[in-house]
């Protein structure tokens, strides 16, 4: 049950967020995402000329957060590049694949870096992809969530070839993303959001929508 | 005698079948026909019903050359119809054209009017040092100069689009008068990191290749090296004096080579639904820049970080105080910066083959 404030009766308000993903290049960051882009639509075909740059909305009970994804390029000889891209990011989604224990250090590599370097507000989400994959499973789950406890990471195991936890992911970003937005510096954002509801505490999932 | 009699019932069942067709869709008057024509033909007997079908079917025979020849006329009509739609489509942009270009010229007659005050603008530009000194004074300059012009005789009935076409049309002009200033505050300073990034580039240019250790550019990308259509929208950016311009200049370029890149997916891989990724796009970007041989990277990355981002780090989000920020979308944002990440990446490169 969600003890919301007054402001509920009105038209759901709308975040915009900047969400930056990271992660080796063959871990499936960019299957995810538009996995979540398009997944939830299959009759929904637009061709989309590149999954670099994509946006999609999630809404929740009493708001509709809107995620701007900036993919990166993964390759280990561009990794001095990575703070351009995280700057003024509000999420970071630090992607490893659960068959590789070298894209999982990778990742804890960039899970030290943002810690040290990103703004302060940013929420840093741990995934592991590829679950479908559970027989070549080389990263143990509970190794993983401890870390990510530990951190204080959103984590979570998916798969972007079956769906598994996708479109869960991001609703999960949305719904700790508003709480985080009183405890981060409005110069670091690169956008500003609209926000002047009360952090909510439990609102509850009502689903997703374009 | 026997055959007939089923040709007939077969005749009756084929209307039967269009009538309860027309019943489904619910076309009442196809049906009323349908209704008609069953009740006429159950007065024939079989005989009667024959002569009716052959005088139908020559008639039909002496229609064909018309049928034939009204097809012949829907074909070339249609044919007509898409050259005109193509027209209108270019007049209308003609039109679009002839509005802008008429937009900037009633600017310029403005812009005349006010010459003192704009000298004085540049003047005043050119004292000041810092650079947010500099941005605010021209957003102030802007601001105050449009709204001047709403209430200038010319313009008091022009409509919204209009007004907001014409403040593009005073900033490029405007930038136009203060351009070297703003692009090189440093002034030589500028100009020779400028020259020497771009000596640098010209000998990477003889080194890269698509394999090179810095791209390993994978082969079913090579396809539309060395991406020309991309290198042409970039080396157009110096020909821009807008901020706004400059960077829609640099997202144009960006999606070229997403565009090309699809292209050689589509052509190299079975899987349709592959797409190119981030991962695929920089190391592509980075040979782009450095074989387009654009001069005046770093000073036009200092232009755009201090006239445009300056507003975009600010977390307003109002309509009216952002208004440099609400005009550039989140999109273009992200191609600005993988390139501002592939020209820093350039600069650490070295010869080495």
């Amino acid at each position: 049950m969600s003890n919301k404030p007054t402001n509920s009766a009105l038209s759901p308000k709308s975040y915009q967020y900047k969400l930056v993903l990271l992660g080796e290049s063959a871990v499936g960051k960019s299957s995810l995402v538009l996995r979540f882009v398009k997944g939830q639509f299959h009759d929904y075909q637009e061709s989309t000329i590149g999954a670099a740059f994509l946006t999609q909305s999630v809404c929740l009970e009493d708001a509709t957060v809107k995620f701007e994804i900036w993919d990166t390029a993964g390759q280990e000889r561009y990794h001095s590049l990575a703070p351009m891209y995280y700057r003024g990011a509000h999420v970071a989604i630090v992607v490893y694949d659960i068959t590789s224990q070298d894209t999982f250090s990778r990742a804890k590599t960039w899970i030290k870096e943002l810690q040290r370097q990103a703004s302060a507000g940013i929420v840093i989400c741990l995934v592991g992809n590829k679950i479908d994959l559970a027989d070549k499973k080389m990263v143990e789950t509970s190794e993983a969530k401890a870390y990510a406890d530990e951190n204080g990471l959103l984590f979570m195991e998916t798969s972007a070839k079956t769906a598994t936890n996708v479109t869960e992911l991001f609703i999960a970003i949305a719904k700790k993303l508003p709480k985080n937005e009183s405890t981060s510096h409005s110069g670091q954002m690169r956008r500003g959001i609209e926000l002047n509801a009360t952090p909510q505490t439990d609102s509850q999932q009502t689903g997703c929508c374009k | 005698m026997k055959k007939d009699e089923t040709a007939d019932n077969e005749l009756m069942i084929f209307l039967k079948y269009l009538l309860s067709e027309a019943l489904v869709v619910g076309d009442k008057i196809l049906a009323t026909q349908l209704q008609a024509t069953i009740k006429c033909l159950s007065n024939f007997r079989h005989y009667d019903l024959k002569r009716v079908l052959n005088s139908l079917r020559a008639d039909y025979k002496l229609r064909s050359c018309y049928v034939a020849y009204l097809t012949r006329c829907k074909r070339s009509l249609l044919a007509f119809n898409h050259k005109y739609e193509k027209l209108l489509a270019e007049l209308t942009r003609d039109q679009e054209m002839l509005n802008k270009y008429m937009i900037s010229m009633m600017t310029r007659l403005f812009l005349e009017k006010h010459q003192r005050v704009l000298l004085k603008f540049v003047v005043d530009f050119q004292s000041l040092v810092l650079f947010d000194e500099k941005s605010d004074l021209l957003e102030r300059f802007l601001t105050a100069k449009h709204a001047a012009m709403r209430q200038d005789v010319m313009w008091k009935d022009a409509t919204e689009p209009q007004l907001q076409e014409a403040r593009l049309c005073m900033e490029r002009m405007i930038m136009s008068h203060i351009y070297l200033y703003a692009m090189y505050p440093n002034g030589d300073g500028d100009t020779s990191r400028d020259r020497l990034l771009e000596e640098h580039m010209q000998k990477l240019s003889a080194v890269i290749t698509p394999d090179h250790r810095d791209l390993r550019i994978p082969s079913i990308y090579q396809n539309e090296c060395p991406w020309l259509a991309a290198q042409k929208e970039l080396i157009m950016i110096n020909a821009f004096k807008t901020p706004e311009d400059k960077l829609g200049c640099v997202a144009r370029c960006c999606s070229t080579i997403m565009t090309l890149l699809s292209l050689s997916l589509t052509c190299n891989t079975a899987n349709h639904s592959a797409v190119p990724v981030a991962d695929d796009l920089v190391p592509v970007l980075l040979y782009v820049i450095i074989q387009s041989g654009t001069p005046n990277l770093l000073s036009t990355i200092q232009y755009i970080e201090s006239y445009c981002c300056k507003n975009n780090d600010s977390a307003s989000f109002a309509a009216d105080g952002c208004y440099k920020n609400a005009k550039i979308d989140g999109e273009v944002w992200y191609w600005w910066t993988q390139f501002v990440a592939a020209v820093n990446f350039i600069k650490s490169m070295d010869y080495k083959e």
